[in-house]
């Protein structure tokens, strides 16, 4: 083996290492994590752009404002908030 | 004691209000304001946000909707056309769509809300509303002298700023609450760079200005308000 070839064999046992131990260890914290900032997105869409479904807001003249940056997030927004609720989302 | 009094004894007051009911003089008062000031060599901006604002006629010239124009050296008057700044408001968001996602056509469902939130009933005051926080934001004049739309309808644009406020301030500090998630989860993954959150950004930039502009005109020191009473 030569010097470069030991090197990035080393290195991929690390990436491995680190990987496996960020599987074990904090994985579940950063789903956890951005689960929650993705319940957030649609709150705060829901009080910016609530006349989507037709839930008064206060000053459409701003929300427009952020209407662009919410766009690809409208429609799965939607689905989810109009969604109805069963029990078995309480397990999901 | 003349108005020219107060001009005089106070430079600090740069922003001054003419209010009160209809047809008393304010736009009298606003315009002879202006004419006196710009005489003194002072550079004045007069702006209106009534529909029906007399302005125009005051000074002879039409005026509504064309943004500042100056009347004689100094002197600049404005008159607010809500109805046109709305439709311009909406196609420059149209086109922001159009960029950011190389649509060749608004997507329906984001067109009728576009359509929809401008049928709103706060939209023209908010339009309005937003038009004299650019004027008062931007600078660039010595005086500002604001001819108010008769009084009740006054008092409900100076009021709309710190209803604003509250709102942005509640939904900016919801949105930095999501960065901090973010911001967590990008650390847990050690991913070195997090995009900058525009609408964090946007949200941040609208509150500056409300509160620049309400902290102006609430400033006991810089503006002026004047009640034009039948005696």
């Amino acid at each position: 083996m030569s010097e470069q070839e030991k090197q990035s064999f080393f290195s991929k046992v690390r990436h491995v290492v680190t990987d496996f131990i960020y599987g074990m260890a904090s994985h579940e914290m950063a789903r956890q994590a951005l689960k929650t900032r993705g319940s957030m997105e649609h709150l705060f869409i829901l009080i910016t752009m609530g006349d989507l479904l037709g839930v008064p807001i206060l000053p459409p003249y701003y929300s427009l404002r952020l209407l662009p940056y919410v766009v690809p997030q409208v429609s799965t927004w939607k689905r989810r908030m109009l969604r109805e609720k069963d029990l078995t989302d309480a397990l999901a | 004691m003349s108005l020219a009094h107060v001009f005089r004894e106070h430079p600090e007051r740069r922003y001054i209000m003419f209010g009160g009911k209809g047809g008393l003089g304010k736009t009298t008062f606003s315009a002879a304001t202006a004419y006196w000031l710009a005489k003194q060599g002072k550079r004045v901006l007069v702006f209106s946000v009534d529909p029906q604002a007399s302005l125009s006629d005051i000074f002879q010239r039409d005026i509504f909707g064309k943004g500042a124009v100056e009347i004689m050296p100094n002197l600049y008057v404005q008159e607010i056309d809500a109805d046109e700044h709305i439709r311009a408001y909406q196609d420059e968001i149209r086109q922001k769509i159009r960029d950011m996602y190389g649509f060749d056509k608004i997507p329906q469902e984001i067109e009728d809300y576009i359509q929809a939130a401008s049928a709103e009933p706060a939209m023209e005051e908010s339009a309005i509303f937003d038009q004299v926080v650019d004027i008062i934001v931007e600078g660039g004049y010595d005086y500002y002298i604001y001819d108010l739309v008769p009084l009740g309808h006054a008092l409900y644009y100076l009021s709309m700023s710190s209803v604003y406020d509250q709102w942005i301030d509640k939904i900016t500090k919801l949105r930095e609450e999501m960065r901090e998630y973010e911001q967590m989860a990008a650390r847990i993954k050690r991913e070195e760079e997090l995009p900058e959150d525009q609408i964090l950004a946007e949200l941040q930039d609208i509150r500056y200005r409300i509160s620049t502009s309400s902290s102006i005109l609430t400033d006991r020191e810089k503006t002026a308000f004047f009640f034009v009473l039948v005696p």
